[in-house]
């Protein structure tokens, strides 16, 4: 186990050392079942469906959401994705009976939060891509990083005229 | 590519390993970096802090969002979406993502921080010189053989 942890380290650096990276771009994503037990609410690790608890769950639960939060190191949230569940019939469609209610007002510091369904309320590989593609996009606009298009553009465009 | 690279650092559950989804990271740019099978816990930071106090939090407000939704006869299902979200919202700030990135070692990035908290998850003590250190070993090896 320390011979993984030592070679995932050597990889690590060797992306550290060759790129610049800056806490901004240096970011923690986890998925965390958000479940009702009993009478309170709890979070719940999200296991890999072949891997059974280690001990028989007494108690009953059912779950809320799923969720997917994207932490940047810098200090901030990018964005987070609750993943509920819902019965998909064909064609993919299904009816869901849901109101989204006023909570309360916290502070000004905020995130976009997504909702979405999914047929057993976790996160699945195609939704997984998905989410990729908007946290790189939300990234793209928070850090303004520019394709070699959009830089150059603009300074050729001064040579037209 | 101007700009630095992303990196997303995640644990390698079976959905976020899927082919499509490194199709869409590479064509991104952003890089998935898989931690370790079973040291996500002390190596992911989103474990080691974020999601720590959620649980004491979530509790409370729970309570208060039921026993509104039950006195105006709504879903209780409902309440206790909101109240997740509310206690997602009240417990993330940024000190507590800053400190628990910093924890795991993984941003200031520091090798021997990132060692030291795997050596004491996993109960391994780190070979020296010294007679401590030998003691050290001798005893993780003692706690290992009996476990």
């Amino acid at each position: 186990m320390i011979i993984n942890v030592t070679g995932f380290l050597k990889k690590l650096t060797e992306i550290l050392s060759t790129h610049h990276c800056t806490p901004a771009s240096e970011m923690n994503f986890d998925e965390t079942s958000i479940v009702v037990k009993g009478e309170s609410l709890t979070t719940q690790r999200v296991i890999h469906a072949s891997k059974g608890p280690a001990n028989a769950s007494l108690t009953c639960s059912s779950t809320v959401a799923s969720l997917l939060t994207f932490a940047v190191a810098s200090g901030s949230i990018l964005i987070s994705v609750y993943v509920l569940k819902a019965k998909f019939k064909e064609y993919g469609q299904s009816c869901v009976n849901f109101v989204v209610k006023p909570a309360t007002r916290i502070t000004h510091r905020s995130w976009p939060g997504y909702l979405c369904w999914t047929d057993n309320g976790f996160l699945n590989a195609q939704l997984f891509g998905r989410v990729l593609n908007l946290v790189a996009e939300k990234w793209e606009v928070r850090n303004a990083r520019a394709s070699p298009d959009t830089v150059w553009r603009p300074v050729l465009g001064s040579y037209e005229h | 590519m101007p700009g630095p690279p992303l990196t997303l650092f995640g644990d390698q559950f079976s959905a976020h390993m899927s082919t499509d989804a490194l199709k869409r990271a590479l064509k991104r740019q952003a890089y998935l970096c898989r931690l370790e099978a079973n040291a996500s816990y002390f190596l992911q930071p989103e474990n080691a802090g974020l999601f720590g106090p959620l649980h004491p939090f979530s509790r409370r407000a729970n309570e208060t969002y039921i026993f509104d939704a039950v006195m105006a006869g709504n879903s209780t299902r409902g309440a206790s979406l909101v109240a997740a979200y509310h206690s997602e919202r009240r417990t993330t700030i940024p000190l507590v993502v800053t400190k628990a990135v910093k924890t795991t070692g993984l941003w200031p990035f520091s090798i021997p921080a990132i060692l030291a908290r795997a050596h004491g998850n996993l109960g391994v003590a780190p070979g020296g010189q010294t007679a401590r250190d030998q003691a050290r070993v001798m005893t993780a090896e003692g706690i290992a053989a009996v476990l």
